[in-house]
């Protein structure tokens, strides 16, 4: 476990899946980061992440329903294993120790 | 929502075919929803812009490699269970795999053979330096539609200077047989007299010495590496000197320049009407063999090859040339001619009426018809085997194997046929390329030296034999129901029984084609070389390194050496002159015309000279007239014509002629021969004029007819003799009748090739049958057991058996008969002499293939007709 690491792309899409819950699938999580980031994100960038997040058994997948506008297809939704849960929490908080570190910060909180 | 916008379907079905399947549905959806709020958001154009770049965007590894590698696996599988039983069948049907591999491998080694053949007559001359411009200039005679190509030797040299972007360069020579001495050692060679540009120009390769400046000064030599290695044994010979002999100023020291490597084989300027040049003067030296020639003038004649500027275009420069000529010539000669640039890129090719074209075309007939006889029994096996192997089949399926598995299971077997027959054909090319080339004629590659391009293309040929031999089989396999081949009958059986028998039938057409065409290419190629020529050539000795010293001192001392020869008991006369049969018989011709009319009433002909002997040494038959006097009360400027001459022209002995290579003088005919064929029977006769050595300048042959009895006598004889009349000349001869096959080169080419192919030929398509029968006797056993036992006899169960064929045979009779007639009809009529067709020429080949095939199908089927019928019941 402590081997593992998580890339920037792979951390953000994780919270995300996280995030969303039952909404969790391709073109929604692309849709959320566009919205709350403004950044651009490809589709195609997201599909193949999510799968080597499946892969790596931090997520897992069923085939949910589909809709109007999706022409019918089904959706694949994504939930967070308590592996990835777990990773998440990790990650979070190697980022906080690291946060405590910063000088600058400390003292304009003050 | 706007659901009249649908996204591109060519951008779905892209996704479809690169995204692993079990992803694609979501993919597509998450698409979609893309597109249709795109659409509301930014329109329907940028939305269908996005979408196609969305789905291009998934054309990347992390999609593209969660698809192949589950299918891998599977397939790698399945790859290793077909080997398994590629290899349990083939050892299993030893017999059919061996004439399947033997028929495959006979038919790709020939077609290899041939292609390699026909590839290296394609690439003569390609190694020339800027081939694509170079050009040779010829005159075409407008009303006989003669080519020749000696043109004014100004020509080359105006156009160079006056029209700059039009013409690079030139090269301008004559070409003499001379002899080369240095010490006592005496070689006959052919020579090029020459302009400087030679190296320059075609780009041959200067193994030692400067090439570019070699022949700018007189007295010099360029050689090949072959002249180099016969007089000094070493290459490296600049500055060396060799000693030539020239018509006019007898024996001559030449000084070597440059050392060339040997030109390409058959080149056409080395190798220029197959003279192969190996010795290269100067052109400046022209005074040594043409006293009177003059380099800069529109009268005098050269042969000239140019070279094109890069741009410039063909027709501009025809034009230009033409043009030049009009305003240079009396309008009188250039009225019945005009100027030609033929290229030397085809010039092997075209020259000599097409003859090499013709043979490389009728040569890749025959290669694609050998290797479709080869596939047609591979395929016909595979479908007469194929019932065997139809539980296979269905096993298959039902265990969940796909018709596309199947397909590729076949077609994977039929590569591997290809792919063995391949290396076997390589290897077997490999030991017959040398005795093959020897056949030919020519010089075959060994496979080692094969280029790069030449092993795609047979790599090419593998893949396309595979596919064409494997694909119906494959397919007709692939569609069979399961349940019907486990249980062991199919429907589509007759549809296949139709194939194969079209397959047979069209054998059986090749062969008969094939068959009576050597036959009539052989009756063709043997009346060319037993044809009543007109004259006698048997027993002729020519020699063809006489010393030419064309000069009042010369004549003298070969009337002394013909004297001197004449006196051996084995010789019975000899004879000087210009031409003899399988030599260039004659140097040129113009136009003969009655002396009181004018060269417009003339007709084309050709000149020759010839001594009082000539007559009587190739014993012409005399119509008319009488023959030349002896040397001694001779008198000049009489000449002997032939028939067609006198007919041309009715003319009468001692009527007075006038012809355009003659100037002024005016000629006696003293006397009418019969025609006779000294040229090749490719040609009709061409009215000839026979001029006495002496009136003539000049000579070239010693003919000596021989007494008939011991030859290699004679000939040593003779030989003895000539060391010591003519101690410083090589002693070069051949038999007229042996020198005659030279004319007929192409043709004994083909026929030596057709017989060769129909050999081939016969074995495979009598393997192919003797596999069909055999197989289908094997499937008919048990009925053959049902109709004895019902009181048939052997002979009509035999019958039985045999009828297909023998139905298939009629077919293909009714078929390739007459089309066999009208293509050798076409190819007769391109030869001016010609064999009739005959009935027996078609008839023999028939019946001859006829029997074979029926005893084939009898002895593969008497084992099974003869047997007891209880041993047949119980089989299974």
């Amino acid at each position: 476990m402590a081997k593992e690491y998580l890339g920037e792309f792979e951390e953000l899409i994780l919270t995300m899946v996280a995030a969303l819950q039952e909404d969790a699938y391709g073109a929604a999580i692309a849709e959320e980061i566009e919205t709350r980031l403004k950044r651009e994100v490809n589709l195609s960038a997201v599909h193949v992440t999510l799968y080597r997040l499946e892969d790596k058994g931090y997520i897992k997948s069923s085939m949910g329903g589909g809709t109007n506008e999706r022409g019918g297809r089904r959706k694949r939704i994504f939930t967070i294993t308590s592996a990835g849960m777990a990773m998440l929490k990790a990650m979070k908080e190697s980022r906080i120790e690291l946060w405590k570190l910063v000088p600058q910060l400390k003292m304009s909180g003050l | 929502m706007n659901s009249n916008v649908q996204p591109p379907r060519w951008a779905l079905k892209f996704l479809k075919f690169i995204c692993p399947d079990h992803l694609f549905e979501e993919i597509e959806g998450d698409l979609i929803q893309k597109f249709n709020r795109d659409v509301k958001a930014v329109g329907e154009k940028k939305a269908k812009m996005r979408l196609m770049w969305n789905v291009i965007r998934f054309f990347r590894l992390g999609i593209l490699l969660r698809n192949k590698f589950s299918i891998e696996l599977n397939q790698s599988y399945m790859i290793r269970n077909y080997f398994l039983v590629l290899i349990r069948g083939i050892t299993k049907r030893k017999f059919y795999t061996a004439i399947n591999i033997l028929c495959l491998t006979l038919g790709i080694t020939f077609a290899l053979l041939l292609g390699v053949f026909v590839h290296q007559e394609l690439q003569v001359n390609k190694s020339l330096k800027d081939v694509d411009r170079l050009f040779l200039v010829q005159t075409q005679t407008k009303s006989t539609d003669d080519y020749n190509f000696f043109v004014p030797s100004r020509l080359a040299k105006q156009c160079l200077e006056q029209y700059p972007l039009l013409f690079e360069s030139s090269f301008r020579f004559f070409d003499r047989n001379v002899t080369v001495s240095k010490d006592d050692k005496h070689f006959r060679l052919q020579s090029m007299i020459g302009d400087a540009s030679f190296i320059n120009m075609f780009g041959f390769e200067v193994l030692t010495g400067d090439g570019a400046t070699a022949l700018k000064n007189p007295n010099s030599l360029i050689i090949t590496k072959k002249v180099a290695n016969q007089f000094f044994n070493r290459w490296d010979v600049v500055g060396e000197t060799l000693s030539v002999s020239t018509e006019q100023n007898g024996r001559k020291d030449y000084t070597i320049k440059a050392v060339i490597e040997d030109p390409e084989d058959k080149n056409s300027i080395t190798d220029f009407m197959n003279m192969d040049a190996q010795i290269f003067l100067p052109l400046e030296n022209y005074r040594d063999f043409f006293p009177l020639f003059n380099q800069d003038s529109w009268n005098d004649l050269i042969i000239t090859h140019l070279k094109l500027a890069p741009s410039a275009s063909v027709m501009e420069a025809e034009s230009t040339i033409n043009q030049l000529v009009d305003k240079n010539i009396s309008s009188k000669d250039s009225e019945i001619k005009i100027y030609r640039l033929s290229p030397i890129s085809n010039y092997y090719q075209v020259t000599n009426h097409s003859a090499v074209q013709k043979l490389i075309t009728s040569l890749i007939a025959i290669l694609v018809l050998i290797l479709l006889l080869a596939i047609s029994n591979f395929i016909n096996i595979s479908i007469a085997s194929s019932f065997s192997r139809s539980r296979e089949v269905g096993v298959r399926k039902v265990l969940g194997g796909l018709s596309k598995q199947v397909v590729s299971q076949f077609i994977m077997e039929s590569f591997v046929f290809a792919l063995a027959s391949a290396v076997f054909a390589l290897l077997a090319y490999q030991l017959v390329y040398p005795s093959f080339g020897e056949l030919l004629g020519t010089k075959m590659p060994s496979v080692i030296s094969f280029q790069g391009t030449f092993w795609i293309v047979i790599i090419i040929a593998i893949i396309f034999i595979g596919l064409l031999a494997g694909i119906y089989p494959a397919i007709f396999q692939s569609m069979a129901k399961p349940i019907e081949s486990l249980k062991g009958k199919s429907k589509s059986v007759k549809g296949t029984i139709q194939f194969s028998r079209t397959l047979i039938a069209f054998q059986f057409l090749i062969t008969i084609f094939i068959l009576t065409a050597t036959i009539i290419l052989s009756s063709q190629t043997s009346y060319f070389l037993n044809k009543d020529l007109g004259y006698d050539k048997s027993h002729v000795l020519i020699v063809n390194s006489v010393p030419r010293l064309w000069t009042e001192a010369g004549f003298q001392k070969m009337e002394s050496a013909k004297k001197e020869f004449s006196l051996s008991p084995n010789v019975q006369s000899v004879s000087l002159s210009m031409g003899a049969p399988g030599w260039n018989f004659s140097p040129g011709g113009g136009t003969l015309y009655k002396a009181e009319n004018s060269s417009a009433n003339g007709v084309g002909y050709t000149v020759t000279g010839a001594d009082e002997n000539f007559f009587r040494v190739y014993n012409l038959k005399l119509t008319d007239g009488s023959l030349f006097d002896n040397s001694n009360n001779r008198k000049p400027n009489e000449v002997v014509i032939n028939r067609t001459a006198q007919m041309a022209l009715s003319i009468k002995v001692g009527d007075q002629l006038k012809a355009s290579n003659f100037g002024d003088a005016v000629l006696t005919v003293k006397g009418v021969v019969d025609d006779f064929h000294f040229a090749s029977l490719h040609e009709k006769v061409a009215p000839l004029m026979i001029v006495h050595n002496i009136d003539f300048e000049a000579y070239r042959f010693f003919s000596f007819k021989m007494k008939p009895g011991k030859m290699s006598e004679s000939v040593n004889e003779v030989q003895a003799l000539w060391k010591k009349v003519f101690p410083e000349d090589a002693f070069e001869f051949s038999f007229a009748d042996e020198r005659l096959k030279q004319l007929y080169i192409t043709e004994l080419q083909m026929k030596k090739a057709s017989m060769f192919a129909t050999i081939l030929m016969l074995v495979i398509v009598v393997t192919g049958v003797l596999g069909l029968v055999s197989l289908s006797v094997a499937k008919r056993t048990k009925e053959i057991g049902i109709r004895k036992v019902l009181g048939a006899s052997v002979r009509t169960i035999l019958t039985l058996l045999a009828i297909e064929y023998i139905l298939l045979m009629i077919v293909s009779i009714f078929i390739g008969v007459p089309l066999s007639y009208f293509l050798a009809n076409q190819w007769l009529a391109s030869f001016a002499y010609h064999i009739e067709l005959n009935w027996w020429m078609f008839a023999l080949p028939i019946v001859c293939f006829f029997v074979v095939i029926i005893l084939i199908v009898c002895a593969q089927s008497l084992k099974t007709a003869l047997d007891n019928p209880v041993n047949s019941l119980k089989y299974e």
